[in-house]
């Protein structure tokens, strides 16, 4: 596969969405992710709280710069209103660029969506 | 031998056409390509006896490099550019050349600086240095208006350990 799949999952908390990507993040692919994730932002920010935007990155086998790019911008638009980018999972190779780029440490990663919703909450995040 | 020297051998053998193992491959400068030539260079390069993260991190570094034409080396044309990768297999090593005949870079140690990108936004200025990262050897040769190539060298890095523990030219047991 080296193309991105997306698919949205229910979550259990309104002000958050899980996005779910499949495949190569690059920038042809990114071009999908961005819209996707840029929807579902907007539709998290009429709901009030701080949107919290989960994407599971479990079943994602590759990603480069651009890819790293694309996770950075929608970074920045859930910052503007104080809300959080939560990766779920992501294999080596994928943690690995993420951590070259100094991007694991604005991120938060979770080990799955079960933990990342009960750290959260706990929080009071959600 | 250090890379810079294993890279000039290289480079010499590729050249000469001296080599175990040749690919050429030419493509449109085009983001849905960036998939198809990393994708070939990494099954190029899984012919020698690297592991699987090895040949993640040349994916990266192809990945970076075809990005950096698809991105910058054709800003003003109107119908699609070209990039090409040249790679060679000698001695164990693979050397890949990520060549485009776009604008060129007209301060290459600029480039190659993590700080800096060109097109502030999305792009993070990192590609140069994931491919540093990635690879044993990077160099960068750029004319203005003529074009720019980068060279990429990797060698396995287990390949020396296991060659004395079991013999020149057997392959690591699995």
């Amino acid at each position: 596969v080296t193309n991105v799949e997306i698919k949205s999952l229910p979550s259990m908390f309104e002000n958050c969405a899980v996005l779910k990507l499949t495949g190569e993040l690059d920038l042809h692919s990114a071009e999908k992710f961005k819209a996707a994730a840029e929807e579902l932002i907007d539709w998290l920010n009429s709901r009030g709280k701080p949107p919290i935007l989960m994407v599971d990155v479990s079943d994602m086998t590759f990603i480069d710069s651009s890819g790293l790019g694309a996770f950075l911008g929608r970074y920045r638009s859930l910052r503007l209103k104080n809300g959080e980018l939560v990766l779920i999972a992501p294999r080596p190779q994928v943690a690995n660029t993420f951590e070259l780029a100094g991007l694991s440490r604005v991120l938060r990663v979770y080990e799955n969506i079960d933990e990342a919703f009960l750290l959260l909450k706990g929080e009071q995040v959600l | 031998m250090t890379a810079t020297a294993v890279m000039d051998k290289l480079r010499r053998n590729l050249e000469k056409r001296d080599l175990d193992n040749y690919l050429f491959v030419q493509a449109s400068a085009k983001a849905e390509n960036i998939a198809v030539l990393r994708v070939l260079a990494a099954s190029f390069a899984a012919t020698l006896d690297f592991t699987l993260p090895e040949i993640d991190e040349l994916k990266g570094a192809i990945s970076e490099a075809v990005t950096n034409v698809v991105v910058h080396a054709y800003p003003e044309i109107k119908e699609q550019g070209l990039v090409s990768i040249t790679a060679g297999i000698k001695d164990g090593s693979v050397l890949f050349v990520v060549s485009d005949d776009g604008i060129g870079i007209d301060d290459i140690d600029r480039a190659r600086d993590p700080s800096y990108t060109s097109k502030p936004g999305e792009h993070m200025g990192l590609g140069f240095a994931f491919m540093e990262s990635f690879m044993d050897e990077v160099h960068v040769e750029s004319t203005p208006s003529r074009g720019t190539s980068v060279y990429l060298l990797k060698s396995p890095a287990g390949a020396g350990e296991r060659t004395g523990r079991e013999g020149a030219g057997k392959p690591a047991g699995h």
